[in-house]
């Protein structure tokens, strides 16, 4: 078993071996392993119960008290001294904080189970970054964790938000929208595999697969299970390792394609002119000044944001203000409050005469950056974006990691939330979540 | 010398140690000493201070995040997120929810601390009745393995956590079961008085040829008499040979784990436990109760067995006394100290790790693609059960078996000569 980070995905996951294994022991007794086959590891674990427990009262500290808040809520000093003992106490001496302090941060992050929300390890963080300023590691894709709405369930799919044209991802065929299942062969665990493993005694009860298949197909999940990776590990294999090969497996209409990959590290140029058109492939550092420099002179243009994964929101408004007059989008945050307006900078005249090309490979900060054009005037062709318009605000840590947190999602003019498609920013079904902890 | 342990500002309640711990607590309490050294001494670690970068995270994520965010629960968050970070499946943090529960259980304090004596599992009717304890309420009614309680009280059972918590209830009051028996199809009312249950640990069965079966299901404190009456009682049925199994044992107390290995091994090494900074302490079985006892023996274990567990079937095979059969087990081979927090959390830290005789550490260790790169511990005899076979049952478990050619094999004249 892997260890307890990225428990969200673990959990849905976990469920199912609650229902396969649980073994509870009743009346009064030890409740040595609510599981038998590792499930529920999370929160406690096998072997660890001794009915002798050596009293040491003499070290109780007076300024424990100073852990606590009035009402009783652990103040800053609570996590102070938990580190203090893993300093003091731990088998092995921790010679470097710097990941326990990355571990804290990530473990906050991970607690709010929020699309958008997610921590970054510093080559993942730094390989996703470049992206943005037009420079591809690895398979040469950029790739996030959403949480989306499928039937009755929340699944958490890994999903393919923009492709490098060249890089080996484009050569092999994966496209903006494909879900990442497996790499080498290990699965990414996007869903709860309970509804698979309810069909499989339907099958059987009804006689509808022999005893052999059911056993086979059983035999197969939980190899899932058992194999699987977490979502970060999974992105750091296809996204910030740089070399080598990597086999991933895709989705797409619910057919899988594996591939495999040779990674490397390729340039592509995020802003170019083609003939009248402006490729928009992300919004890096300096946009502005590249459009402007681009649409100098020019009465109208095309921008074909299409394969677009947003980039830094100040850098998106800021190209805006070189296409069109200041527009109101808006911005919902606090669920129930109303939403606050999202102003774009006033821009200077004169305004070429805009097409934009967008579809559903356009996402994130782009959406946004679609809606305030459609509403200044602009011909906006193509289909419906991704609907993943979520805005998010991202920090960088010392070590080099990174984090991201969702401030809200954007609104059209109209209110409209650019959210939408079945993404969600939250499970809608916590149940996964609170049950892991009975 | 008062604010200096003030400055500690935590409380040490107990070393609850994985086992080990009556060792530890009658010996030299290694984990006081690593405390008082530390207040005088100890290197500043290098890098990013944890405190200063959670509590910078804190307020940039309370001041960003797009809904309310509970300070508590992400300072929980944070404090288990650390404790990720060491790779120690074992050091965890139990929020104060969650340990208390966990109390609740492993100590019997919740209220109503009276059960029927039976181990329940799922099933799609209800829950299954997986074994009976000897002489409980359940098999004082007449209850048998492979029953299914299909109502609690006049209520349909819904998951097995909620059948167990309709179940117990106080000493002495009444339960009322529906339960139905597959193999005639008939469902049948039992009003059952709920009692104070010693868990059952040991289950004993004599196969034909001589061979005796034990099972030990955990090594809880009131395992070694449980175990010497099964022991005997298959021994003045004339064993010739004997299987213990220790598949899914999670495992328990080492101490216990250590008699045990002493009714076949006279006073021999079990562990030797390593804290930090390299001390290292030796735990022996006892002497003088291994006498006339050479028949061989056989000792089941699968994934499922942890800790005590492990060394128990470690320790046997480490001195050549029993063969191991089945599959890789879980490993752990670590102890760890249980800290409470002023709020009702629990902080368990690994503290040591211990070796079997032959040096190994069966500590299980991970790469991050979850491949195990080392530890656990592995069989003699490889073999791997069928899904949907049945421990215990000779027909179908293909683990139990094998078990029992082989003793057939070392008891065979040709193998005695």
């Amino acid at each position: 078993m892997r260890t307890h980070e990225g428990a969200l995905l673990r959990i849905a996951v976990n469920e199912d071996r609650k229902r396969f294994w649980t073994v509870c022991w009743l009346a009064g007794s030890l409740a040595i392993g609510v599981i038998a086959g590792g499930g529920l590891r999370a929160g406690y674990e096998r072997g660890d119960t001794s009915a002798f427990p050596a009293e040491m009262r003499g070290a109780v500290a007076e300024a424990g008290d100073r852990m606590l808040l009035a009402d009783g809520r652990p103040a800053p000093e609570y996590f102070e001294n938990v580190q203090r003992i893993i300093q003091r106490h731990f088998v092995e001496p921790v010679a470097d904080e710097t990941p326990l302090a990355d571990g804290a941060v990530k473990g906050m992050i991970e607690d709010l189970n929020t699309t958008g929300t997610d921590f970054y390890k510093p080559e993942l963080w730094s390989a996703m970054g470049d992206y943005y300023q037009g420079r591809a590691h690895g398979i040469g894709a950029l790739v996030q964790l959403v949480r989306k709405q499928r039937g009755d369930e929340t699944v958490y799919p890994l999903v393919v938000i923009a492709v490098a044209e060249g890089s080996p991802a484009d050569e092999a065929g994966i496209r903006p929208g494909d879900w990442i299942e497996f790499v080498n062969g290990h699965w990414v665990g996007s869903r709860s595999l309970r509804p698979e493993w309810e069909t499989l005694h339907e099958q059987r009860d009804k006689g509808e697969i022999t005893q052999e298949e059911f056993r086979e197909r059983l035999e197969a999940l939980y190899e899932r299970v058992d194999t699987m990776i977490l979502w970060d590990k999974a992105m750091h294999e296809l996204l910030a390792e740089g070399r080598g090969t990597v086999e991933v497996t895709t989705l797409r209409d619910g057919k899988e394609r594996t591939h495999r990959l040779a990674r490397r590290v390729m340039s592509f140029e995020p802003i170019e002119l083609s003939g009248d058109t402006v490729r928009i492939r992300t919004f890096p550092k300096g946009a502005a000044e590249r459009l402007r420099s681009l649409l100098a002179g020019r009465e109208s243009v095309t921008l074909d944001v299409r394969n677009n994964p947003g980039g830094a929101q100040e850098d998106v408004l800021e190209a805006l203000s070189v296409l069109v007059p200041s527009q109101t989008l808006f911005v919902r945050q606090r669920p129930g409050e109303s939403p606050k307006a999202l102003k774009t900078p006033a821009g200077e005249p004169p305004h070429p005469k805009l097409t934009v090309i967008a579809d559903a490979t356009t996402s994130r900060e782009a959406e946004m950056f679609v809606a305030a054009l459609r509403a200044a005037g602009a011909d906006v062709r193509g289909e419906e974006t991704l609907g993943l318009g979520i805005q998010v605000a991202r920090y960088d840590l010392p070590s080099g990691a990174g984090y991201t947190v969702t401030r809200g999602v954007y609104l059209d003019p109209e209110k409209n939330p650019l959210l939408r498609n079945g993404y969600l920013l939250r499970p809608t079904t916590a149940s996964h979540a609170e049950e892991e902890q009975e | 010398m008062k604010g200096l342990l003030g400055g500690l500002a935590f409380l040490v309640l107990g070393l609850v140690a994985g086992f080990g711990a009556r060792d530890i607590a009658n010996g030299s309490l290694p984990d006081l000493g690593a405390l008082t050294s530390t207040i005088f001494g100890g290197t500043q670690p290098a890098g990013v201070r944890p405190t200063a970068q959670f509590t910078g995270a804190l307020s940039q994520i309370e001041a960003a995040y797009f809904d309310e965010v509970s300070r508590e629960k992400l300072t929980y968050a944070a404090t288990q997120g650390m404790l990720d970070a060491l790779g120690d499946p074992h050091t965890v943090f139990l929020p104060p929810d969650l340990a208390t529960r966990l109390d609740e259980r492993t100590q019997g304090r919740f209220v109503g601390s009276g059960g029927i004596g039976a181990e329940l599992g799922s099933h799609e009717l209800g829950a299954l009745i997986a074994r009976v304890f000897r002489g409980g309420p359940a098999d004082r009614v007449g209850l048998k393995p492979g029953d299914v309680i299909v109502k609690v009280n006049g209520n349909a059972v819904g998951d097995i956590l909620g059948a167990v918590d309709q179940i117990r209830g106080e000493e002495g009051t009444f339960v009322t079961l529906d339960i139905l028996r597959p193999t005639t199809g008939e469902t049948k009312r039992y009003r059952l008085k709920r009692e104070k249950v010693v868990i059952q640990d040991v289950y004993s069965e004599m196969l034909d040829g001589g061979f005796g079966y034990l099972l030990l299901r955990s090594f809880s404190d009131t395992i070694v008499p449980q175990f010497d009456e099964e022991l005997r009682t298959l021994e003045r049925q004339g064993l010739r040979g004997l299987i213990i199994d220790v598949r899914d044992n999670p495992g328990g107390l080492l101490e216990r784990a250590g008699e045990l290995v002493g009714r076949f091994l006279s006073g021999k090494l079990v562990v030797t436990l390593e804290q930090r900074g390299g001390s290292r302490m030796p735990f022996y079985a006892p002497n003088g109760l291994a006498e006339g006892r050479a028949y061989p023996i056989v000792v089941l274990v699968n994934e499922g067995s942890a800790s005590a567990a492990e060394i128990f079937a470690g320790v046997l095979r480490d001195h050549h006394r029993a063969v191991i059969v089945g599959e890789a087990t879980y490993g752990k081979a670590s102890v760890q100290s249980v800290y409470h927090l002023p709020d009702g959390a629990q902080l368990k830290v690994t503290i040591g790790r211990y070796y079997l005789p032959s040096g190994e550490s069966v500590q299980r260790v991970e790469n991050d693609w979850g491949d195990v790169v080392s530890g656990r511990l592995e069989p003699d005899v490889g073999v791997k059960n069928p899904i949907g076979a049945e421990q215990g049952n000779l027909e179908t478990d293909v683990q139990l078996q094998r078990a029992v050619a082989l003793l057939k094999e070392r008891t065979s004249p040709a193998a005695m000569r």
